[in-house]
């Protein structure tokens, strides 16, 4: 295919349609853009360290992302604000579609919370958090296992999800993987088990792991939301 | 005085003085000390900057939290270092492996020594003077995933997926350049002629997967691999490069 050079591509457009690109002179502001939605994965309690996924879009390449702002008020509400940095420049007009896990440590008052855009004060999800239930007995009710990335593949035409990771010592090995699509979510809960009566050997045991998903793919956008052993997940935002 | 009172006033004052000594409350955080601190390159005084920390936390009675962060902008140092809240109880007796990205926001131009907080990792950030007009030098394709494979002896690839926005653009080049334990891919996107000149350029997602054959990687040992993404976004995944066995 042949290739325009930018500055072509650029007049060309800009004459067409010149509101498509900034211009001016180098300039640095930082702003706000609204998000569109919020992927919630189920199942966190007021144990767990409490990650979303938010979604959006910048409106054009002349847009940078910034950091995000949580501000939690006594209602159970959570204002998530996205900043953006704003440049000059030759840009392409967007929408350019963003996503951003936002971490929000652990949610202590069990109940339900409403997750609220910052900018449009818009309702983009609901989350509730349950009592936990298994203090005393670590972390979470069972072991999973350690992630560093998991993706959607193709496996045989049906689809599948690989699990990447390394295991610390020998005796570790994926008992079963509980695969759950609620509403735009899919959760992943690749579930350890540990050898009993043998010497287990330290060291690092990668692995890879495919999973087949028995139940259809979403249509729309969804979050692939994968439970990893030091408490941390994996999220991914697939478009079919 | 009533030996009652007494009895109440000396437990009182030996629990007000022993109080804080023994009291402790669970879960509670701890320092967590890395195997690996990587700081990607080629970062301007306009970009969102990150480092990335790698190590194990002790069991899985730990939960990785939010980081340390300190910036002292006058002596040009950041110490990171990872934290995890403990949980009493009975945990399985295994290391749990983590992978942490560490925002540290944008920062102004120089030489930056970034130190792990424990003091036993020192790598040093180059901070350039941003001289392109717009948000980066390059315009980077918007990638979604990232990950390497060894798909024949000697030769390590990275397999780099995403989404283009637009129908007129496609991949120019791939830049790949190594410093340390860091390897940076750089995705860059140009402006294509539509395949039917009578189809003006319009905004559509269109995915696209390309790979990319890494340099010779020196040693054994965890690598990161940094690929920079569309509007200030980066895909980082660490990895394990290893000998194959003959």
């Amino acid at each position: 295919m042949k290739t325009l050079p930018l500055w072509l591509f650029a007049l060309a457009v800009t004459l067409a349609t010149a509101p498509a690109f900034a211009q001016g002179s180098k300039f640095l502001k930082e702003t706000q853009v609204p998000l569109i939605k919020a992927y919630v994965p189920h199942g966190y309690d007021n144990d767990d360290s409490v990650e979303i996924v938010v979604t959006g879009n910048l409106p054009s390449t002349c847009y940078k992302m910034g950091p995000i702002e949580t501000v939690l008020d006594d209602q159970q509400h959570i204002y998530v604000t996205q900043t953006a940095y704003e440049f000059s420049g030759e840009c392409l007009k967007g929408p350019i579609p963003i996503a951003q896990v936002v971490a929000m440590g652990r949610l202590s008052k069990a109940g339900p919370y409403e997750v609220i855009d910052g900018v449009s004060q818009d309702n983009i999800a609901k989350l509730v958090i349950a009592e936990a239930t298994a203090l005393g007995h670590g972390t979470d009710e069972v072991l999973y296992a350690p992630l560093s990335d998991a993706y959607l593949v193709q496996k045989n035409g049906k689809p599948a999800i690989r699990l990447v990771g390394a295991y610390p010592d020998n005796c570790l090995s994926l008992e079963k993987t509980a695969v759950k699509l609620d509403h735009d979510v899919m959760v992943v809960l690749p579930e350890l088990k540990q050898a009993k009566g043998v010497a287990c050997e330290k060291g690092r045991f990668p692995f890879e792991e495919d999973v087949a998903i028995e139940t259809a793919l979403p249509a729309e956008p969804f979050l692939l939301h994968v439970r990893s052993m030091s408490g941390a997940s994996i999220n991914k935002v697939i478009t079919p | 005085m009533n030996k009652s009172f007494l009895t109440l006033t000396l437990l009182t004052g030996f629990t007000f003085f022993t109080a804080p000594a023994t009291a402790e409350t669970w879960p509670r955080e701890v320092d967590i000390a890395a195997e690996s601190l990587f700081v990607p390159a080629g970062f301007d005084d306009n970009d969102e900057t990150m480092v990335i920390l790698d190590g194990y936390l002790p069991s899985a009675c730990h939960r990785l939290t939010a980081p340390t962060i300190q910036v002292d902008a006058a002596s040009k140092k950041i110490v990171v270092g990872a934290r995890a809240k403990e949980f009493k109880g009975v945990c399985p007796d295994v290391t749990v492996p983590f992978t942490q990205t560490v925002t540290l926001g944008q920062l102004e131009r120089g030489d930056y020594a970034v130190v792990s907080k424990d003091g036993k990792h020192t790598n040093m950030m180059q901070i350039s003077h941003a001289t392109a007009a717009g948000p980066d030098d390059y315009l980077y394709a918007m990638v979604e995933k990232a990950h390497v494979i060894y798909p024949v002896p000697h030769k390590w690839v990275a397999v780099i997926e995403g989404r283009f926005t637009n129908t007129c653009l496609g991949l120019e080049e791939t830049k790949v350049t190594v410093t340390g334990n860091t390897i940076q891919v750089l995705p860059i996107m140009n402006f294509v002629e539509p395949t039917n000149p009578k189809v003006p350029c319009r905004a559509q997602q269109r995915p696209f997967r390309t790979v990319v054959e890494l340099p010779h990687l020196p040693a054994d040992g965890r690598y990161l691999l940094h690929v920079r993404s569309l509007n200030g976004q980066a895909v980082n995944e660490v990895f394990f490069r290893t000998t194959p066995q003959p």
